[in-house]
């Protein structure tokens, strides 16, 4: 490789030291949502074709299914909003990230650690922890990426500019916080030095809840609370609301760790309090749906892709807030506990919710920091579009599936066969759901694929127009 | 809000207080928690739960490894929490010594399989979970259940005879003439956990229905 390395003529150098690292985390998360989904849409099938694939162990169900949330959480949801978190802090805080080249490094750990992870869950099989699936040896490493990654958020907004800090470096912050404190000490109870019994369910819960409340959707508000505003030209209605509704998120999100074990085998005050504050993250939910809602630029929305997720968002926000309210209590837990619905309502919060939170960032972002807008229009409508259809089909065959199965279930008389059998249409449904989904997050993937090319043109040209001047030249002689 | 120390100060409190309450006081209270040691009606000094053989043991690890845990449960839920207890899945409810001595506690999160909790009493004695493992569907009609053939091998029957491991199988599963299917360790590791599942034995904190004695003098 000796061909010549111009710097195109629209590079700027302040974009490289904050870019670079955002892109490439944004460009891998992207990747990571296509197999993780990929993966999904085959555990999916198996749900109800159980000879697909049979005789090969590495594609058991279970494993699939780990592999695909681990992919999708670790690698999708987790990478770009990092990215993005980074990228908020830089931009609030009117400095650079701190130390882009170690970013940068720490990106290709993760992903290599996940790939390795990943093939691991199907090689080995899932550690049984739903919150924490990866062979425990990668885990420790992908906690100490996460951690020097995290730190170097909390370095950069210590370098920020005097002044107020805004709801967005709240959000960010307490995901940065959250993610080693919750790795680290999910990693020492149930790794290296175990606890005995459902103790490690507890914990298991408490981790799995932590990283939906705690680091995904803190993330998320993030991203709402800084684009809707920005975009739409639009400041904050209410900076109150947005202090009261943070500091109550943080406060009663951290509680509900165990609102799902009702009837199973553990202490049923820590479910109780888990419940209460289940319940009472409405209160969060409605100071935040308020804010969000209020500035919410309608006129804007046709100009805006980024809004447009934006907007789903703060509907799916709100919708899956009072969802997490209306099947915490125990008469709700105990009919739809353990069935498909909580399926459902994960789907929605993180599909409906976290995901098009982070893709109006993503695409906010990337054409400031490549330099050029994305080159294809409609590839975005249509994203948002299919999202939205497969989305819907997804949730609302899991959640009716889940509902009609809660309550055969919860009648001793209806035989197992018989709620099984029930349930196979709503799971093909589900999979035809995904099927949808899946093939909508194409688009974004070509989208930005053109976008790199197009970026890396100016460097490529040379090159080319040193290899056909030499071919002319040959062929003239 | 507008200092940086504000902050940290309120999420490592938030974060702190959280901990605390859903993860050491559970341990605080579960920690120490030991196996039931009851006499019982032969006298004998019996220790519950016991620690899994040898052989069971290791299929606690197949189980795990194949993520059976992503369709079946094994958490028996209380008589006034939902229909567990009516449609046979145990005599009562799961409770936190039940799971005292798993390496790996699967409680498990979905029911698109049956629970397991009672697995062992429902095969009983003399039916056998190998059938089931190899061909769901065989024993129940319609199962979705993944077959797990890759625990078993399909050989030409040796000269010495046929296995007497050899599963019996029938109609589209079973092996062609001149064949036999064999499971390999893992699979009677698998089938040795399966069996040894079961918490039908009377806790202080879980009492088993009491049994009208048809037997008793009247």
């Amino acid at each position: 490789m000796n061909r010549p390395a111009p710097t195109p003529a629209n590079a700027n150098p302040s974009c490289c030291a904050t870019g670079l690292p955002v892109l490439y985390l944004l460009g891998g998360s992207i990747l990571w949502l296509l197999a993780g989904l990929g993966l999904a849409l085959l555990a999916s099938l198996k749900q109800h074709q159980p000879w697909l694939l049979a005789s090969c162990e590495w594609v058991t169900y279970g494993r699939l299914d780990a592999a695909s949330r681990t992919a999708l959480v670790h690698g999708f949801f987790s990478q770009m909003g990092l990215g993005l978190g980074l990228w908020l802090l830089a931009r609030t805080g009117g400095t650079k990230i701190a130390a882009p080249g170690l970013v940068f490094i720490a990106g290709l750990v993760w992903n290599a650690i996940l790939t390795l992870g990943v093939a691991g869950i199907l090689v080995e099989g899932p550690s049984g922890h739903t919150s924490l699936e990866l062979p425990q040896q990668l885990t420790t490493v992908l906690t100490v990426v996460m951690t020097v990654l995290c730190l170097l958020g909390f370095a950069t907004f210590a370098k920020r500019a005097d002044g107020p800090t805004v709801p967005a470096q709240w959000f960010v912050l307490t995901a940065l916080f959250a993610l080693p404190v919750l790795a680290i000490t999910s990693q020492v109870t149930l790794s290296f030095f175990p606890v005995r019994g459902v103790l490690q369910s507890v914990i298991d819960g408490w981790n799995g809840q932590g990283l939906l409340l705690l680091w995904l959707a803190p993330l998320a508000l993030a991203s709402l609370y800084f684009f809707i505003p920005d975009i739409g030209g639009r400041p904050l209605r209410s900076p109150a609301f947005a202090k009261l509704g943070f500091w109550a998120w943080l406060f009663f999100a951290s509680w509900t760790g165990a609102a799902s074990l009702v009837g199973g085998p553990v202490p049923a005050w820590m479910v109780t309090v888990s419940i209460a504050a289940s319940v009472l993250l409405l209160i969060p939910v409605a100071f935040i749906s308020l804010n969000l809602h209020l500035v919410a630029p309608v006129s804007a929305l046709g100009r805006s892709t980024a809004l447009r997720f934006a907007a789903l968002s703060a509907i799916s926000f709100t919708v899956v807030g009072i969802l997490i309210a209306l099947i915490a209590p125990r008469c709700a837990q105990q009919v739809l506990g353990l069935t498909q619905f909580p399926v459902a309502v994960r789907e929605l919060f993180l599909f409906g919710f976290v995901g098009p939170a982070l893709f109006a960032g993503f695409y906010a972002v990337v054409p400031k920091l490549a330099g050029r807008e994305f080159p294809c229009r409609i590839s975005p409508v249509a994203h948002l579009g299919l999202t939205v259809i497969g989305l819907g089909i997804m949730v609302l065959s899991s959640g009716v599936g889940g509902w009609l199965q809660g309550w055969a279930l919860a009648d001793g008389k209806v035989g197992f066969p018989e709620v099984a059998a029930h349930l196979q249409i709503w799971l093909k449904l589900h999979t035809l759901g995904l099927a949808v989904f899946a093939f909508g997050q194409t688009p974004v993937l070509a989208n930005s694929a053109w976008l790199l090319v197009e970026c890396l043109l100016p460097f490529g040209k040379p090159a080319l127009a040193l290899f056909t001047e030499t071919s002319t030249a040959g062929a003239g002689k | 809000m507008n200092h940086g120390p504000v902050l940290f100060l309120g999420l490592v409190t938030t974060l702190v207080a959280s901990w605390t309450g859903l993860v050491a006081l559970p341990h605080r209270q579960l920690g120490a928690l030991q196996p039931d040691v009851s006499t019982n009606a032969a006298g004998a000094v019996v220790s519950y739960p016991a620690a899994r053989s040898g052989e069971a043991a290791q299929g606690a690890e197949v189980y795990r490894s194949l993520g059976c845990v992503a369709c079946h449960t094994q958490q028996v839920r209380p008589e006034n929490g939902g229909g567990d207890i009516a449609r046979g899945w145990g005599k009562r409810r799961t409770v936190a010594r039940d799971h005292l001595f798993d390496p790996t506690v699967l409680l498990g999160s979905s029911r698109l399989g049956p629970d397991l909790a009672n697995y062992g009493e429902r095969l009983g004695t003399n039916s056998f979970p190998l059938v089931r493992l190899y061909d769901p569907s065989s024993v129940a009609t319609n199962s979705t259940c993944a077959p797990v053939t890759f625990l078993f091998e399909k050989r030409p029957i040796r000269s010495s005879g046929p296995s007497s491991e050899a599963l019996v199988l029938k109609g589209t599963a079973a092996p062609p003439a001149g064949s036999e299917v064999v499971p390999t360790l893992r699979a009677r590791q698998l089938a040795a956990y399966l069996r040894s599942l079961s918490t039908t034995v009377e806790l202080p904190e879980a009492l088993l229905p009491l049994v009208e004695d048809a037997n008793a003098p009247k």
